[in-house]
Parts: structure tokens; sequence; C-alpha cells
């Protein structure tokens, strides 16, 4: 039985068209209107699965989060998380999930990250061996240690952001909504929030539902992908899928060992940097295009490469999400 | 100089312009005058305080607030925290001394926030005939006069408080400490002839008089030219005191400011 | 059983969020006792201020010294709890709303409107409480010696629709705050509205005392519990204080709900 299941969810806004009016009169009189931000988006989630969500910004992506953790009312359609339907706000279901935003704080600013855990163990209602279990794993997998006592406003952008997520993670959700966890941070503060998720996923066989712009972030977590645009979704399916139907292409990088750059005829040269060549070719073409150059020119080096990943993956978002 | 204060102005108006939301609901929450006025209206119904009418208190509240409008500053709380948590940096950089900025900003809100209440005082002396008013178009020069000097002084008093966050952080309850005398003293609590007669000599002669009581027994007619003199000399005295002293905290704390390298 | 649990919850959630407050306000001992210092300081130029209308009567319309000494201090206790318990929370809200961080307090299991209304204290105003409380007390006992048991159980009654009247104002509005966003205003204009209750509201005569007794009720806040103290209240005077109190309290709830809801978009 999936955890997460999603049928024809649409939420509408209702925005004030913007004047220049300010305060209660732009209240009275700016004319209201209605923008879909999500039309019709059904999927589901086994236990289990981390979900990479994406797509550019304004696609909706938020949204669908917020629905699925009760922040929102969906316009229509049905949302059921673990048996409940989220914005009925069931004490039992925000008990097990949990919502983090990446740079949207939770924590108390002048005190400690201590003093917002244990605000939360009162809020959650955990009890003292729950609590202290939960505070020593997190610990643990975010290398806390002495960071906990420091107040908040003292630290690091990415020590923060490890505080964050371990309040978020206090009473041990089972569904986690991660939006743009990394946004802003440095590659270690971005590498240590990887690794967290991993780590607990498997302790725990949680459910992850991960938005984010950085793609390192959908390809070292995520094995499926579902990408976004303009409030429906283009594409669900696995990551290596995906990148599967981009990859019919090699880019052969050829390094002449000639003085003088020299001109190849017949090949389409992606660009060439004095004796430098970088060539794209089909995938069954490629080794054959290597062994003419090598057999005709003078070459120092030569590689044959899939394009990066990260290029595949850009390429093939902004392409689903416009359609 | 005239230069930088034109263009100085130009901006602070615009910032006090942007803010006028914010200044409209601080008009409406000039409650305590009228509070106080009610109260001496029942007293003055069953007796004579200190041989005072109920025009009297009526003129002399409704005034109160017009003039606490023309002459309130923000300057304290905004150099405390200017140099209290670094603003004063940025500040430090250009090539005037940060003062002029600040006293146009508050120059352009009081300029805002008093038309108000000035207008509505020109509605009622024109509408309300028995309105007390000045006598003579002199007391009314010296009245304007005595505004300009409350407001003057208030500045310089809160700015040579201030000066002392270069040493201390609690600058802001020392400030309120002053004004809980200030209250009574200035006649903001009550018009000073009901104050015990010892302590109306004190206040008048202290800075606080010449901060409201001054100006609002002038514009409502009730100091002749010679007193109104009097009282003004009183307020120059303080304004130069509080300049000097403003001006030595200020260069003090300067020094201690590069010192501590804050 | 299950909402004796609950109750526990929250009560428990009060004790942490109070200790937060009182961590995140008080850094150093000092600090309190500044604050102790103002408190005093501030209750002895009320006081004179009041004395000075008496260097000219004895009785304004039938109050005495000690009896308008008690509405003081009453003022002084419910100014003090507005900005103990109104003015933190309406901050709070405001970057809640400013930060878009409302969300997470709706992903908590526990209420929305106890999250978002009793979660910041401002400790620092402890000494208002109890020194305002100590002030109307004396005044009491100035006046009719040391109260009875029957006196101070209506008192009690008295006092407690003040507190939920407080916290109604307080959530109407922290409710507002939804729609307007700026929390300044909204608490420039309580500060106002409250500052009317210093002195008993005869004083200020007929239309003006009708206004501040049943449009905004702040006669109920100070006037009322002291006449209570004073054994100068009937107890349908308490009946009414508390049904005021109850109907505020359910009005305030439901505008709350009515904000949540616009929130969220339950009617979008």
């Amino acid at each position: 039985m999936p955890v997460i299941t999603v049928r024809e969810l649409t939420r509408h806004y209702r925005v004030r068209v913007s004047s220049e009016q300010r305060g209660l009169r732009r209240l009275l009189r700016s004319p209201m209107t209605t923008v879909p931000a999500v039309a019709g988006v059904s999927f589901s989630l086994e236990a289990g699965e981390i979900v990479g969500f994406v797509g550019p910004n304004g696609a909706g992506k938020t949204t669908v989060l917020k629905c699925l953790s009760g922040v929102l009312h969906p316009t229509s359609g049905t949302v059921e998380v673990l048996g409940h339907t989220p914005h009925h706000r069931h004490r039992d279901l925000l008990r097990r999930i949990t919502l983090v935003m990446g740079q949207r704080n939770q924590l108390l600013w002048d005190l400690p990250t201590w003093d917002s855990f244990l605000a939360n163990q009162a809020i959650y209602g955990l009890g003292k061996a729950e609590f202290q279990a939960a505070v020593e794993e997190l610990t643990e997998l975010l290398a806390l240690g002495p960071v906990l006592r420091k107040p908040v406003r003292q630290l690091s952008l990415g020590e923060r952001a490890r505080c964050e997520l371990a309040a978020a993670m206090l009473h041990r959700p089972a569904v986690l909504f991660l939006d743009e966890p990394t946004l802003g941070l440095d590659f270690d503060a971005q590498d240590a929030v990887r690794s967290f998720v991993r780590d607990y996923v498997a302790r725990h066989g949680a459910t992850v539902l991960l938005t984010s712009h950085y793609l390192d972030d959908i390809t070292t977590l995520a094995s499926r992908v579902m990408i976004i645009g303009s409030g429906r979704i283009a594409y669900d399916g696995t990551l290596t899928e995906l990148v599967g139907v981009e990859d019919e292409e090699r880019v052969l990088t050829v390094q002449l060992a000639t003085a003088e750059p020299v001109v190849i005829p017949g090949v389409d040269a992606l660009r060439q940097d004095g004796t430098t060549i970088v060539i794209r070719a089909p995938r069954d073409e490629a080794s054959a295009l290597a062994a003419h150059i090598l057999n005709h020119y003078p070459v120092r080096d030569i590689a044959i490469a899939g394009p990066p990943l990260e290029d595949v993956l850009r390429k093939k978002i902004t392409k689903a999400a416009r359609s | 100089m005239w230069q930088t204060y034109r263009g100085l102005l130009v901006v602070s108006w615009r910032e006090a312009m942007a803010f006028r939301a914010g200044l409209v609901v601080y008009l409406l929450s000039t409650v305590f005058p009228f509070v106080m006025l009610g109260v001496w209206l029942t007293v003055s119904r069953q007796t004579s305080p200190a041989g005072l009418d109920a025009e009297y208190f009526v003129a002399y509240y409704v005034v109160t607030a017009v003039v606490n409008q023309l002459t309130t500053v923000w300057v304290a709380y905004i150099w405390d925290r200017e140099i209290r948590l670094g603003g004063l940096n940025a500040r430090l950089l250009r090539p005037r001394d940060p003062v002029h900025h600040l006293l146009c900003q508050e120059l352009c809100r009081r300029a805002l926030a008093g038309s108000v209440g000035v207008a509505a005082l020109v509605v009622l002396l024109v509408v309300v005939p028995g309105f007390r008013r000045p006598g003579s178009v002199a007391e009314a020069a010296l009245a304007v006069l005595a505004v300009l000097a409350a407001f003057a002084l208030k500045f310089l008093m809160a700015s040579a408080i201030s000066m002392l966050a270069f040493w201390l952080t609690q600058v802001g309850r020392i400030y309120m400490l002053w004004w809980g005398v200030g209250f009574f003293l200035s006649g903001w609590i009550a018009p000073l002839a009901t104050l015990p007669e010892g302590l109306r000599s004190v206040a008048e002669l202290s800075p606080f008089a010449a901060t409201l009581a001054t100006p609002v027994h002038a514009l409502i007619g009730e100091l002749p030219a010679a007193e109104a003199l009097r009282l003004l000399g009183v307020a120059a005295v303080w304004i130069l005191i509080f300049l000097v002293l403003y001006r030595v905290l200020w260069r003090a704390g300067l020094r201690r400011y590069d010192a501590v390298g804050s | 059983m299950r909402n004796l649990r609950r109750t526990r919850d929250y009560l428990r959630m009060l004790r942490v969020f109070h200790r937060d407050s009182v961590r995140a306000e008080i850094a150093y001992r000092a600090d309190f006792l500044a604050g102790l210092v103002m408190t005093l300081y501030w209750l002895a130029w009320a006081i004179l201020g009041v004395a000075l209308f008496y260097r000219f009567t004895d009785t304004i319309l039938d109050w005495t010294f000690p009896e308008a000494l008690t509405v003081l201090g009453m003022f002084f206790l419910m100014n003090g709890l507005r900005q103990f318990l109104v003015s933190p929370n309406l901050r709070q809200m405001a970057e809640h709303i400013r930060l878009g961080t409302l969300d997470y307090l709706l992903l908590k299991p526990a209420s929305p409107q106890f999250l978002v209304s009793l979660r910041r204290f401002n400790p620092v105003l402890w000494p208002d409480l109890v020194l305002g409380l100590a002030t109307a007390v004396t005044g009491a006992i100035l006046y009719n010696g040391p109260p009875g048991v029957a006196l101070l159980l209506l008192f009690a009654v008295t006092l407690i629709a003040a507190v939920l009247i407080v916290y109604a104002l307080g959530l109407t509005l922290l409710s507002l705050l939804v729609w307007t966003v700026q929390a300044d205003g909204l608490d420039d204009l309580i500060t106002a509205v409250f500052e009317v209750g210093r002195f008993p509201v005869d004083f200020y005569g007929g239309f003006v005392a009708r206004l501040f007794t049943f449009v905004l009720p702040v006669a109920l806040l100070t006037t009322l519990p002291a006449l209570a103290l004073l054994s100068r209240l009937s107890l349908a005077g308490a009946g009414i204080a508390m049904a005021v109190a109850v109907i505020g309290l359910v009005l305030s709830s439901l505008l709350w709900r009515i904000a949540l809801r616009s929130y969220a978009g339950a009617s979008a």
C-alpha cells in the first residue's frame, strides 16, 4: 500500500492584482485574480522511496509539498498521507511527518538549538527516553555535538542548516518533505545533509519527497524523479531511464600533437581551443570516428565520454517542464 | 552646508512620507493628554483646582497634544541602536557628521506628524472664538519661537544622553528615568500650576518646562511677553548646556569607538 | 482522561515556552533587577499623578484616593499583562508572516491558536503584574480593611474575566495581522486604548465612560475588578464581566479560524 497517494491535485491561489496602494486601502480596492499553481497532479510513493521532485521556480513544487503536509488545503483532488487527509491536521499524522524548507528558520534565534529541541519535545509530547534516543541519534548522524549549546544566531550557515534539520526530525517522522534543504549551503554542508538523509532512510525506512535545484542532491539520493512544469507532472520514472533517453551521444576530446590548429573536415566540432577539439558524435559512430582521427592526424590524447549527468538532467528537465 | 541640508531634507521627507501610514496610527494613539483632560474636567466641576477652570484645561491639553506632536523626537533610539549595533560604522564613512541626517529626519517626521495637529488647532481657533490664543502678534511670534526651542532642546537632550551608549548598554532605561522626572516637570502630566508651589519653581528652572509648558502656555496666551522672554532665556541656557555636553560626549565617544573597534 | 492528558501536555508546553522567553529576554540577573527598578519608578510617578488630583478634593465622583489607587494598581496589572502576553506574540506573528514560517506552526501536533497566542512572553513585565496587584490590594485595604474570602472570590472572578478579555483582544489582533501584516500599528493602537484604564472610568463622564465600558471594554479590565475588590460590585456585575469575557473568547477564536482558513486557502 502506498504511503502517499495524490489524485488530480489542483491548487489555485487567489492573488491581488498588484497596485501602488498599501495597507488597508490595497486590501479593499485591488481586484482578485485566480492563479493555478498546481493543475491536476497525480502520483504515489511507496514506503522507503526517496523521490526527487524537480522543476523550474514557480512550477508548483512547494505548493505540492505544502498540500501534502497539510499546510495548504487543496482546491480540488485528493491527497492521502499515511492513511490521513493531511489538511485535517490529525495529530497522529502530524507526529509522523516533517517539512523542512531551506533557509526558513524555525529555531529560536537568540537561544541555543538545545532550547528549540526542548520546545519541540513539549510540542510533540516526546517522553524522556524517546527524546534522549532521538537526540543521541541525530547528534551522531549530523555531527552536532557542541554546536547544540551555541546560540543559533552565532552558528554558521552550515551548522544552522544541520540544527534546523535535527529540530525537524526529533519526533523521528516516517515521511519527510524536504523543500530545497541544501539551498545556499557550501559543498561540505550540502554533503552532510545528503548523507544524513541517506542514513536516516536506511535506518528507519522513511519515505522522502525532496525538491532541489542542486541536481547533485537528486542524483545522489533519489532513484526516482518527478519533473513538474507549469503545475503538471511532465515526467515520472527512474533516474536511469531519464538519463538513458539522452544517453545516445558521445563526446570526443582530442588533443593534437601539432603546434598549429588543424581543421578535421566532416566532423561536428563542438568547439576548438587551439589544439584541443571537442567533437559530438552518435554513440554507434564514436569509436569509428576516434579510429579515423587516430589514423589520420597526429594525436597526443583522445578521450571518449558520455555527456555529464548534470547536463543531461538539466536539458531534460528544461525540456520536460516546458512541454 | 546649505547644499547638504537641501539634499538631506529631500531624502528625509521621502522617508517620512514612505512611513506616513505608521504616523497616522501614531497620531491616533496620542491618548494620554485627553485622558488627563477628562479627569481634570470632572475635578473642575467639583472645585476650581489651583484657580484653573474647564476652559483652561481644554485649551491646555489640546495644545499639549499638538506641541507634543511637533516636538517628540525618536533620535534617542536611533543613536542608541546605531552606536550599540555598529550601524554607526557606515555613517562615519560619509564625509558629514551623521547628526545632520538625523536632524533632517526628525524635522521631516515632525513636520508631517505635526501638520495634522497644527491644522486641527487652526480650525479650532477659527471655529471656536473663545478658544484661548496669544494676545498679540508679538506673543504669537514668541510662541512659535518657544516651539522651536522645545524641539531643539529635546533633540539635544536625547542626543546628549544617547552618547552614553558608547560606554553603557542600558541607555534606553536611563533615558526613561530622565523622562520619568520630565513628565512631571514639563507639564505633560498636569499644568505646572497644579504642582506644589516649591516644585513649580524647580520645574520652571529645569530644562523640562521649556520642552512643553512654556510653548503651550505661550500658545494659549497665558504668558505675557516679558514672562515668555524670561522662560525662553532659561531654554536658551539649557540648549547651550546640552549642545556642549552632546559635542563633548560625542568626541570622547568616537575616540572610544575607534579604540574598541566595534 | 484523554482531555486531562492533553491539558497536562499544554501546561507543559506553556512552562517550556515561558522558560524559553526568560532565557531569551533576560540574559543577566541585572536586566531583571533593572526592570524591577523601572517598574517601581513608574509606579511611584503614576501614584503621584493620581495624588495630584486629590490635592484639590477628597473625592472625585465618590472615588476616594485609596479607591483610585486600586484602579491604578489594576491598570498596572492589566497593562503589564498586555505587554507580557500580547505584544511579544504579536511581534512573533508578524515575523512568522514576513518570513513564511507560519507554515511550521501548522505542522505541529498542537493547536495553532495556542502556538501563536501563547508562544512568547516578556518576563521583564513580571514585576508590573505583581506590584500592580499589590497596589490594588493596598488601596482596598486602605479603603475598608483586609478583604474577606467572599470578596476575594468575587475579585478572582472579575480578574479571570479581565485576563480572558486581554487574551481575546490579543488573539483578535493576531488574526487581523494575517491580513494587515504590520504589527507595530496594531500594538500602538491597543496601547493607546489601554491608557484609558488608568483611572476609574466614571472620571471621563457620560459618553466616553459608556464607550469604554461597552464598545472597548477597558472598564472591565481595571475599574470593574477594582470595584469588586472594594466590595462595591454586585454579583450580577461579575456575571456580566464573565459573560463578556466568554463571548469575546468565542468571537476571537472564530476570527482566528477564519484568518487561518484564509491563510491556508480553505475557502479559495
